[in-house]
């Protein structure tokens, strides 16, 4: 038998592999998640989850304002030139608060705080594994997940609603920099749109988008830093890198795939 | 003596299999570790010393057999009990182990910190107390990175007595270290077998000199089980072949065929050689 054949024939079962690789990685994740959920009151929880805080939020909010502050001026730039093309510029600030509470806000700031935070989570926890400091801790009888799942866990949870709230207000003040100060709208009406536009269903949608997105980060990460030594693929620290590409590659997939379900199911 | 009052524990390997995935490091062993001395697990590298202590410590769950603390089967208690009797041990790592994130005054009381309700500042002196015993109280503030590895692993030593454990296990404490820094190290554990008579102390090593320094009582892991279990000098006045060449530090090529099997032919060597030459400038 030539060798294409034999690959057209191992195709299925190629897939079906990969397949039950993939439903084994869901189950060993949500059991994961199941865990560090359960551990977020157990012990001495506030000081390592305000460190946390710190680090994934306060340190990630003049990012978040930077990126929130370009996208918003850039949605008041194309969004203006497209509405001027039917007369409608007035409805700019519709167009920007929608789309920055609604999609944007909650998507671009999970993904930037995955690339800042995310990346570091999974890189110390996978570090503190090869270095055997999991298995001090388990010796110590300190439960890992309590000390180092769920405090990152509760202060994602937190912090991200938080980071989606300024990446929103500042991505409308940058678009009323373009819309208004630059390209001349009213910024009465500029202000009025967004103001009327937005609606508890919106705020609502954008806050649990967020939520589900702190889990999903959180969980992705702390998983692949977790089990960094059952790679199959590699050992020691390249190990620890390719769990952190991995882990930031996965999370950006599943928050564009969840916005997708979350947002039918908030339509529907 | 009921066994959980006793004050110190024998543990007791009982048919005992270990292994990595699939592969058998160590096959149906049965030994006794006395409770209340220093014994030392001696063996060959990759001979299943440090597995066997992370089995005594329920970091790997064995293949097959027991490990008896005590009366308790560790393996065979439910959770909860398995973690009651683990808090009986404390564990010096290869390489200390300290979390990197922590100064030495954090890690140190990192158990106090998180199994109990004591004040800051008491812990914060236990914690200097126990540096001040092996040496470290003046880098209490320094994070790991910044010592050397003897003092990591004095400062490991420090975190794993902090919480007096009545069964101390150290692995490899002496691996990396100059001569100054071993006997130090050495010079600590009798200390605090001293100060501890009812202390169990584990120690995994393949420094011979050590053994003699610390140890008690001695076992000897070769090819897959125990060529040796017993007292100190037992081992010193063994006539046994295989103890000999650990207590002479006396290769045998033979046995392992280290030499023969990945012998080059000539023609090869004469290219590598060339190469090197080539490479080092040599003609």
């Amino acid at each position: 038998m030539s060798a294409i054949a034999r690959n057209i024939l191992g195709l299925p079962f190629f897939l079906l592999d990969n397949l039950l690789l993939l439903i084994r990685e869901v189950g060993a994740m949500s059991i994961f998640m199941a865990v560090g959920l359960r551990n977020i009151f157990t012990g001495k929880q506030a000081g390592k989850v305000l460190r946390q805080i710190q680090f994934i939020g306060s340190d990630s909010l003049f990012l978040i304002a930077l990126i929130g502050l370009f996208t918003g001026m850039v949605l008041g730039l194309q969004g203006y030139y497209a509405l001027a093309t039917v007369g409608s510029e007035g409805m700019l600030g519709t167009l920007i608060s929608l789309a920055l509470v609604r999609e944007l806000g909650p998507v671009l700031t999970a993904i930037m705080v995955t690339g800042r935070a995310g990346s570091a989570m999974t890189a110390e926890i996978g570090v503190m594994r090869i270095s055997e400091q999991l298995d001090a801790l388990e010796v110590m009888d300190i439960n890992p997940y309590a000390f180092l799942v769920a405090p990152r866990m509760s202060a994602s949870l937190i912090v991200f609603p938080m980071l989606t709230s300024v990446f929103n207000v500042v991505g409308i003040m940058g678009g009323y920099f373009t819309g208004v100060i630059l390209l001349g709208i009213n910024g009465g009406i500029y202000m009025h749109r967004v103001q009327t536009a937005l609606e508890f269903d919106d705020l609502f949608s954008g806050f649990a988008k967020s939520i589900i997105f702190a889990l999903l980060v959180s969980t992705v990460c702390c998983y692949k830093g977790f089990f960094t030594h059952m790679r199959t693929d590699s050992v020691g620290p390249e190990a620890v890198s390719r769990a952190t590409t991995s882990a930031v590659v996965l999370s950006c997939i599943l928050i564009l795939i969840f916005d997708y379900v979350a947002t039918t199911f908030f339509m529907a | 003596m009921n066994a959980e009052t006793s004050k110190s524990w024998d543990i007791k390997l009982v048919d005992l299999t270990l292994g990595y995935d699939q592969k058998v490091v160590l096959n149906k062993i049965n030994a006794c570790i006395p409770g209340g001395k220093i014994s030392v697990i001696l063996g060959s590298s990759g001979g299943g010393k440090s597995t066997l202590l992370r089995h005594l410590v329920g970091l790997r769950t064995p293949m097959s057999g027991k490990i008896m603390m005590g009366e308790y089967d560790i393996f065979s208690l439910p959770p909860k009990e398995f973690r009651r009797i683990r808090r009986r041990m404390g564990m010096l790592f290869q390489d200390g182990a300290l979390l990197g994130s922590m100064n030495l005054l954090e890690n140190v009381g990192l158990p106090l910190r998180e199994h109990t309700k004591l004040p800051e500042k008491l812990v914060n002196e236990v914690v200097l107390h126990t540096l001040e015993l092996v040496g470290m109280a003046d880098f209490a503030g320094y994070y790991p990175n910044e010592l050397s590895g003897g003092m990591r692993k004095r400062a490991g030593l420090a975190r794993a007595m902090v919480t007096s454990p009545p069964i101390l296990l150290c692995d490899e404490p002496t691996s990396g270290l100059d001569p100054i820094n071993s006997a130090q190290m050495d010079a600590l554990l009798v200390n605090l077998k001293e100060q501890n008579p009812d202390m169990t102390i584990v120690v995994v090593s393949h420094d011979i000199q050590s053994v003699f320094t610390i140890a008690d009582h001695v076992m000897v892991l070769h090819a897959g089980g125990i060529a040796f279990n017993g007292p100190l000098e037992d081992f010193k006045n063994s006539d046994d072949p295989l103890l000999k060449r650990f207590l002479d530090r006396n290769a045998n090529f033979a046995e392992t065929g280290g030499n023969q099997r990945f012998a080059l032919p000539p023609q090869d060597r004469a290219k590598v050689q060339s190469a090197l030459d080539q490479w080092l400038g040599r003609n």
